[in-house]
C-alpha cells in the first residue's frame, strides 16, 4: 500500500485551502476558528418558514442576571391558543441563558415570514421592538422587569381592496438607535414609506411621512447623533440574474433632521447580494457585500452632519472563488478595530458553509473559508456579536437533531506562518 | 398619489451597469499581508439587524482554546487480501498483550466464510488467517476481548434459516470452552441453545450482532425485527441471558447494530429505524435524536455517552458528534469533519487518554480511489479540540469501513481499513494512530472542524469551450442555418410540458437517425413513435402504438438492423422506416436500462427488497424482442451509465447515488461509480448474484454523468467533473493517469448528456454558463463534442443548435456518424413541445491538441 505520496497530496489540498490568501516570506494572518458551539435554543418543532427573523443585540448598562446580549426570535409553532411567541432571551457575556426579557403572543404573529418584519433598539432602560404582525407594526416597550407594553405603531386600513389591486402591506421595517432614542423607518408595498423618532422611553416623539413613492426596501445605516441619517435603498432592475436571482442596484439617501429624503439617491455600486454594514472609529461606515462567488466588496462612507461621500467598493477576490452563493451576511466591529464581516454560503444540494472577511483597521480584508461549522438548513439569517477574542455568529437552523438556534464562537489569533517559497 | 412602484427618483439604466462598476473599480485580489490591528478599539454593534453605536463595546467573553495534541499514524500494513464483491464486514477487538480480527470471504464453493487473525502487541500479524469451522453463510462478526482471549458472535446463515452464533477463542484465536456454559461446539455455540432465540425464516434478518463488555459480564445484542416490535436478546454469555421487547418495529437494517452500553445499572441502546433515524433508548422503549444521519456510533465517555455520525447535504458529508450526559441535556452537536464527496461514511469512535476522544473517518475517493484518514479530536464535553484531516492516505475500496480498537499501553489506536494494494486488488489494511500527551499541533496548521476537504480540482485542460483549435469544427449543414428539422411533437396533459416528455434519438449505421418518442397526441391518447430522419433531411414518419403515460423512453440504441428503445415495461423496435413495434418485458419494477453496445441484449436495473437495493438483470434480444431476464447482481440502488461487450465479456458501468442519508438522485450528489463484468454465457451467473455487489470495489466517486471508452485493456473512463471533462484508463479495477481533456473556463457549465453513438463515437453535450457582460440572451450556450476511441475530442459545435428557440438545460444531445453530427433538441411554444434535429457537417481537418497551459483557465 503507498501512502507516503497520497499523503502529501491530500496535505497539500488542505493547505491550499487554508493559505488562501498567504504571502510569501513571513506574515502574519489572523487564525479564525470556532472554539466552542452552544445550542441556544432547541425545539424538536421546526419552523417552516425559512430566513426568519433572529436579532441579537448588546444590552448596556445592568440588567438582571448581569445580561450582556437579548436574542429576540419568533417561535416555530403556535401556541395552543393560536398566537406565536415573539421571544427575547437575555443572555450573559458566557451567552449562557440568564432568563427571559419579555415575551409577545399574538395571533397576528402566526402568519408573520420573511425577513425585515422585526427590528430592535437597546435603550437606556428598555428594549424597543417594532414587529410587523399581520397589517399592524407593533411597538414593544420591554422594560428591564421583563413587563411588556404592546401598542400599535401602524395599523393599515381593512378596506378590501379593489379587485386586481396588490394587497396593501407593510413591507419592510427597519430602527437603529440614534443618541438616547432611536430612528425607525417603514414601507408600504404602495411605495410609501414613513419615518419616526422616539424618545429614550421608547415614546414616538415625531412622526413623517415621505411624499416621495419609494419602489424597494430600505435600511438605516448605523451613524451617530451628530452624523447625518442615512438609509439604504434597494431598487430592483428588470431582467434576471445569473442564478435566476431579481438585480437590484443599492441607492444612498442622506435623510434630514425630519427623516426626510435630501436630494436624490445616490447610487452606491453595490448590488442585490447579502451585504451588511458597520461603524468605523472617525464617523466612517463601511459596507460588505459579498458578490457571488468571487469575493467581497468593500467601501467606506464618510459621513458628516449634512452629507455623506462615497468610496467606491472594491471586490476582493476570493482564490479560489467560493463554491454556491451567498444567502444571508452580517458584520460587526471587534476589538481592536478589527471588522468581522460572515457571510452564509450555500452550494447546490444545500449544504451551508460560512466564509469571513476579516477587516483591518485599514479596510483591508483577508478571507477565511469555512469558519463555522454550520449544518443542516438555514432558517434564520445570521446575527453577530463582537467578543473578547473574536466574535459569535448565531443562527437559527435545521440539523439532524431538531430546529436550534446556535451560537457559534470565533476565535481570531494573530499568527505568522512560514509559506512556501514563491 | 402615485401608482405603485413609480417612483419619482431615476432608474438606474441596466443592472449590467451595476457589475461594470463591482468589477472594474478596484478590483483586486487580497492583499498578502496584513499589519496587525492597530488604532483604537471602537464599538461594538453595527451589524445589519438593529445595528446601533453603543457608547462601550459589549464584548463575549473569550475562550481559550484547546490544544490539539500531536498526532501521527504509523506506517500502512496489509494484513491479508480480501475477496471481491462482497463486504469484508471486518471487525476488531484488542486486549492488553495484542489484538484479533475478524472478516468474511468468499471460499472456493461461493460460500462466505468467517476468518479470524491474532495480531501481536505492535498490530502485526501474529499468527495465519483461520476460517472458523462451520460457519456457513457467516455475515456481520462482532468481537469483544476477555481478559484472556475473545469473544466472536456473527449472524449465520445456513440452508435453513438464520441465528446468530458465538465462540471464546484464546488469544492465538483458537477455540475455547465457555466457562460455566460447558464446552463450545466446533459450529459455535448458538444462543438459540439457550431456548432464546430460534432458526429464523428468510425475511426476518437480525441486526449485526453486538458485544459489550461491562465487568465480568460480557454481552451479546442480538435484534430481531418483527413485524409489530423488535425482539432484542441479550446473551449473558458468562451468565444468565434475557429477552427484551422493544414495543415497535424498529425497521433494522442487514449490517446496522443495535449497540449498547453498560454503566452500572445504566444502559443506553443506540439503533435506527427507517434506515437513517438514529434511536437511543433504555432497552424498552426508543425516542429519536438524529434523523438522515448515517454511520453512527456511540461510546462511553467520562460522565456520559457519545454518539457519533455522518450527515450528508448535497456533495457534503459531515461528520457529527454529541455527547449526552448522564445528568442534564445532551451538547449540541457538533461538525467534527467535512468532506466533499464522501457519500456512505461511518465515524469509528477511540479513547485516546485521560478525557481525549478520538473521531476516525475516511475522506472522499477520488478520481484514482485515494483516500486519506482523518481524526478528529474530542473532548469528554463533546468539544472540539483538534482536527489532523490527512494523517495517512492511501487507496481505498470505500469509506464506509473503518475500525478502530481501544488504545493500547501506548496510547495507539489501530484502524482497519477497506483498502486497495498497488495492484488494485482488495486487502485489510491497518494502521496505528497515536496522539501525544505533551506535544501539540501548529495551530496555524490545523484545519478547522468544518474545512471542507476535498479533491483537488481538475487540472487545465487541453481544450477549452473558447478556444476552438484542435478539433474539428461542425457547423449547421442545411442552408437555412437556424432552422431545425421537426421529428415529432408532444403536447402538454399536465401542468409541467417537459417532465411529460420523453426521448432519445439513435444513429444508425447506415446514417438515418431513428428517434423514439412517448408523446401526448390528446388528452386520451399517448403513444410511442420512431420517427426516422434520412440523409435527405427528410423525415418519415408512421403511425404510433399506445404507451403508457408514465412510461419513459431510458434507453436506445443501435441493434444490428435494428433502432432499439427501451422503456419501465417495453421494449420498441424500428428498421428505421418510420415503424415501431412494442414488445413487454417479463420484468416487472424496472427502473433504468441500458442497451448493450456491441451486442444484442438489454441491461435492467428493477426496485429491490429494500430501498437502497436493487436488482440487475440481463436481458437478451432475438430479433429485436427481450427473451427472459437473467439475475446477473443485487447492487446499491444507481443508475446504469454504460453498457458493453468486450471480448465476450459485458462490462457495466453503473453509478449509485446512495448517500449518507438517503438523499438521492440529485445531479449534484456525490456518486460512487462502479464496474460490473461478467459473462452472459456463465450458467452460475444468476446464483451468484447475491455475492456479486460491484460497489465493494469501486472505481472512484464523483459528481457527473461518466461513460465507458474503448475497449480491452485500452478501456477508459471518462467523466464530468466540475465543468471539465476528464478521462483516466482503467486498470485492474482503478484510475490510472486520470487528466482533463475539456473545459469549459470559468464560468462552469452543466453536462446535459454523455452517449454513445453508432462507429464507437461517443457524443457528449454540455451547457456553458453565459459570460457576464458578453452574452446579451443570459442563456446557457450548447457545445456539442465527438470523442474518438483515444478518448481525445476528434470533433465539436460551439454553435449547434442553432435554434435560439432551444431549450438548452431541458435536453441537449448529439448523435454521429463519418463527418456528421447531429444535435437534437427541444423547443416549446405554449403547450406544444418540438423535438427538433439539426444536421451538422464537420471539417476534415485531422484534430490536434494543445498544451494545457496554452490558454487553459483551471
Amino acid at each position: 500500500m503507498k501512502t507516503t505520496q497520497h499523503a502529501a497530496k491530500h496535505l497539500a489540498i488542505l493547505s491550499g485551502i487554508l493559505l488562501t490568501n498567504a504571502a510569501h516570506g513571513q506574515a502574519r494572518e489572523p487564525l479564525c476558528r470556532t472554539v466552542e458551539t452552544r445550542r441556544i435554543f432547541g425545539s424538536q418543532l421546526v419552523p417552516q418558514d425559512t430566513q426568519d427573523a433572529l436579532r441579537v443585540l448588546p444590552l448596556r448598562g445592568e440588567w438582571p442576571g448581569q445580561a450582556r446580549f437579548v436574542a429576540l426570535w419568533r417561535e416555530a409553532h403556535p401556541a395552543t391558543d393560536g398566537g406565536t411567541t415573539l421571544r427575547m432571551t437575555r443572555l450573559d457575556s458566557r451567552l449562557q441563558r440568564v432568563g427571559e426579557m419579555g415575551a409577545w403572543t399574538s395571533p397576528a404573529l402566526t402568519a408573520e415570514q420573511g425577513r425585515g418584519a422585526l427590528a430592535a433598539v437597546v435603550l437606556r432602560d428598555s428594549l424597543l421592538v417594532l414587529v410587523r404582525a399581520g397589517s399592524s407594526i407593533q411597538r414593544l416597550i420591554v422594560a428591564r422587569d421583563g413587563s411588556v407594553r404592546a401598542e400599535p405603531l401602524l395599523t393599515l386600513p381593512s378596506d378590501v381592496p379593489a379587485p386586481n389591486a396588490t394587497p396593501l402591506r407593510i413591507e419592510w421595517v427597519d430602527a437603529i438607535a440614534r443618541g438616547d432614542g432611536a430612528i425607525a423607518m417603514l414601507g408600504l408595498t404602495s411605495g410609501e414609506v414613513r419615518a419616526y423618532r422616539f424618545d429614550a422611553a421608547g415614546a414616538v416623539s415625531a412622526e413623517t411621512t415621505w411624499t416621495q413613492r419609494v419602489g424597494g426596501v430600505m435600511r438605516l445605516l448605523p451613524t451617530s447623533a451628530t452624523q447625518s441619517a442615512l438609509a439604504m435603498l434597494e431598487r430592483t432592475l428588470p431582467g434576471q440574474g445569473a442564478d435566476g436571482e431579481t438585480p437590484a442596484v443599492q441607492m444612498l439617501v442622506t435623510l434630514d433632521e425630519q427623516l426626510l429624503p435630501v436630494g436624490v439617491p445616490e447610487r452606491t455600486g453595490y448590488a442585490h447580494f447579502p451585504w451588511s454594514v458597520v461603524a468605523r472609529s472617525g464617523g466612517a461606515l463601511e459596507v460588505h457585500q459579498w458578490v457571488r462567488s468571487q469575493g467581497v466588496a468593500i467601501g467606506r462612507v464618510t459621513v458628516s452632519a449634512r452629507r455623506a461621500a462615497l468610496e467606491a467598493p472594491r471586490l476582493w477576490f476570493a482564490q479560489p472563488p467560493f463554491e454556491g452563493r451567498a444567502v444571508a451576511s452580517a458584520s460587526i466591529v471587534g476589538r481592536g478595530g478589527v471588522a468581522y464581516g460572515a457571510v452564509v454560503t450555500e452550494r447546490a444540494g444545500g449544504s451551508l458553509e460560512s466564509q469571513l472577511a476579516w477587516v483591518a483597521p485599514s479596510g483591508e480584508p483577508m478571507l477565511r473559508r469555512s469558519v463555522v461549522p454550520l449544518s443542516g438548513r438555514l432558517l434564520m439569517l445570521p446575527a453577530l456579536a463582537a467578543a473578547e477574542d473574536g466574535y459569535v455568529m448565531f443562527a437559527g437552523a435545521e440539523d439532524e437533531t431538531g430546529f436550534g438556534i446556535d451560537a457559534f464562537h470565533v476565535r481570531c489569533d494573530m499568527v505568522t506562518r512560514e509559506a512556501s517559497a514563491p | 398619489m402615485q401608482p405603485y412602484r413609480r417612483v419619482s427618483w431615476p432608474r438606474t439604466r441596466a443592472w449590467s451597469c451595476l457589475f461594470a462598476t463591482v468589477f472594474t473599480v478596484g478590483c483586486r485580489t487580497s492583499a498578502t499581508q496584513t499589519a496587525p490591528p492597530a488604532g483604537p478599539a471602537v464599538a461594538a454593534g453595527g451589524d445589519q439587524q438593529g445595528a446601533q453605536r453603543p457608547d462601550e463595546p459589549v464584548l463575549v467573553q473569550g475562550i481559550e482554546p484547546l490544544r490539539t495534541p500531536q498526532c501521527a499514524a504509523g506506517e500502512i500494513t496489509s494484513l491479508t487480501s480480501l475477496s471481491p464483491g462482497i463486504d469484508p464486514a471486518f471487525a476488531l477487538a484488542r486486549s492488553p498483550t495484542g489484538g484479533l480480527v475478524s472478516w468474511v470471504r468468499i471460499g472456493r464453493a461461493g460460500a462466505r466464510e468467517l476468518m479470524v487473525m491474532p495480531l501481536g502487541p505492535t498490530g502485526a500479524p501474529a499468527g495465519d488467517a483461520q476460517m472458523i469451522a462451520g460457519a456457513q453463510g457467516a455475515d456481520f462478526p462482532a468481537l469483544v476481548a476477555l481478559e484472556r482471549g475473545y469473544v466472536l458472535a456473527w449472524v449465520d446463515r445456513p440452508a435453513s434459516g438464520e441465528r446468530v452464533l458465538s465462540l471464546r477463542l484464546d488469544e492465538a484465536g483458537a477455540q475455547q470452552p465457555w466457562t460455566g456454559r460447558g464446552t463450545s461446539t466446533p459450529a459455535g455455540d448458538p444462543v438459540a441453545s439457550a431456548g432464546l432465540l430460534e432458526g429464523t425464516a428468510a425475511g426476518r434478518q437480525f441486526a449485526a450482532p453486538s458485544l459489550a463488555r461491562d465487568g465480568s459480564q460480557v454481552v451479546l445484542i442480538a435484534a430481531q425485527q418483527t413485524t409489530s416490535a423488535t425482539v432484542m436478546i441479550v446473551q449473558d454469555l458468562l451468565g444468565q441471558g434475557s429477552v427484551q421487547t422493544v414495543p415497535e418495529a424498529l425497521d433494522l437494517v442487514a449490517g446496522e447494530r443495535v449497540i449498547a452500553l453498560q454503566n452500572g445499572t445504566q444502559t443506553r441502546w443506540l439503533a435506527s429505524r427507517g434506515e437513517h433515524t438514529l434511536l437511543l433508548g433504555n432497552g424498552a422503549s426508543f425516542a429519536p435524536i438524529a434523523r438522515g444521519v448515517s454511520g453512527a456510533t456511540m461510546m462511553r465517555v467520562d460522565g456520559g455517552w457519545m454518539t457519533a455520525w455522518s450527515t450528508q447535504q448535497g456533495v457534503v458529508t459531515q461528520v457529527r458528534a454529541q455527547v449526552r450526559p448522564d445528568e442534564g441535556e445532551p451538547t449540541t452537536p457538533r461538525t467534527l469533519a467535512a468532506y466533499e464527496r464522501a457519500p456512505a461514511l461511518n465515524v469509528a469512535l477511540v479513547r485516546f487518554g485521560s478525557g481525549l476522544f478520538g473521531a476516525l473517518s475516511l475522506s472522499q475517493l477520488a478520481d484514482d480511489a485515494t483516500g486519506s484518514i482523518n481524526l478528529s479530536l474530542v473532548d469528554s464535553h463533546g468539544r472540539f479540540v483538534g482536527r489532523h484531516a490527512s494523517m495517512a492516505s492511501l487507496r481505498l475500496r470505500s469509506s464506509r469501513t473503518v475500525a478502530a480498537g481501544a488504545a493500547g499501553p501506548r496510547g495507539e489506536a489501530w484502524v482497519l481499513l477497506d483498502g486497495r494494494a498497488d495492484d488494485g486488488s482488495a486487502v485489510l489494511g491497518m494502521v496505528s494512530v497515536s496522539c501525544s500527551s505533551d506535544v501539540f499541533a501548529n495551530e496555524g496548521a490545523m484545519p478547522t472542524a468544518s474545512m471542507l476537504q476535498r479533491a483537488s480540482p481538475p487540472e487545465a485542460p487541453t481544450l477549452t469551450a473558447d478556444r476552438r483549435g484542435g478539433a474539428a469544427l461542425c457547423s449547421p449543414a442545411q442552408d437555412n442555418a437556424s432552422a431545425g428539422i421537426e421529428l415529432a411533437t408532444h403536447t402538454a396533459g399536465g401542468e409541467d410540458l417537459t417532465a411529460e416528455a420523453s426521448a432519445r434519438g439513435v444513429q444508425m449505421a447506415d446514417g438515418r437517425v431513428v428517434f423514439f418518442a412517448r408523446r401526448r397526441v390528446s388528452a386520451e391518447r399517448v403513444e410511442c413513435v420512431a420517427p426516422s430522419l434520412g440523409s435527405d433531411q427528410r423525415v418519415v414518419a408512421r403511425d404510433g402504438v399506445p404507451c403508457e403515460s408514465d412510461l419513459t423512453v431510458l434507453d436506445a440504441g443501435a441493434v444490428g438492423p435494428w433502432a432499439i428503445a427501451v422503456t419501465q415495461r417495453s421494449v420498441l423496435r424500428s428498421a428505421g422506416r418510420g415503424e415501431i413495434a412494442r414488445s413487454d418485458l417479463s420484468l416487472g419494477g424496472v427502473y433504468d436500462a441500458r442497451v448493450l453496445r456491441g451486442g444484442s441484449a438489454i441491461l435492467a436495473l428493477t426496485e429491490g427488497t429494500s430501498s437502497a437495493m436493487s436488482g440487475l438483470y440481463y436481458l437478451p434480444l432475438v430479433r429485436g424482442v427481450p427473451t427472459r431476464p437473467v439475475h446477473v447482481a443485487r447492487v446499491q440502488r444507481g443508475v446504469i451509465e454504460d453498457a458493453v461487450v468486450d471480448g465476450g465479456r459485458v462490462r457495466v458501468l453503473l453509478s449509485s447515488f446512495a448517500s449518507a442519508n438517503g438523499a438521492s438522485a440529485a445531479s449534484t450528489a456525490a456518486r460512487t461509480r462502479a464496474l460490473l463484468t461478467f459473462d452472459p454465457r456463465d450458467r452460475e451467473l444468476a446464483n451468484r448474484a447475491q455475492h456479486n455487489d460491484p460497489f465493494t470495489d469501486p472505481l472512484a466517486v464523483g459528481a457527473g454523468p461518466a461513460a465507458l471508452v474503448g475497449l480491452g485493456n485500452a478501456m477508459s473512463l471518462l467523466w464530468w467533473d466540475r465543468g471539465v471533462l476528464r478521462t483516466g484508463r482503467i486498470d485492474h479495477g482503478v484510475i490510472r493517469e486520470p487528466h482533463s481533456v475539456y473545459g469549459v473556463l470559468d464560468q462552469g457549465g452543466e453536462a446535459l448528456s454523455i452517449r454513445h453513438t453508432g462507429e464507437g463515437d461517443l457524443t457528449v453535450a454540455f451547457s456553458a454558463n453565459p459570460v457576464q457582460n458578453q452574452d446579451e440572451s443570459l442563456l446557457p450556450h450548447p457545445v456539442l463534442l465527438r470523442i474518438g476511441d483515444a478518448g481525445a475530442v476528434t470533433a465539436l459545435s460551439v454553435t449547434a443548435p442553432s435554434d435560439r428557440n432551444a431549450l438548452v438545460r431541458f435536453g441537449v444531445s448529439a448523435l454521429s456518424h463519418g463527418s456528421q453530427m447531429t444535435a437534437l433538441y427541444t423547443v416549446a411554444r405554449g403547450n406544444t413541445l418540438r423535438w427538433m434535429a439539426q444536421r451538422l457537417s464537420c471539417a476534415q481537418s485531422a484534430p490536434t491538441t494543445r498544451p494545457a497551459a496554452a490558454g487553459a483557465s483551471r
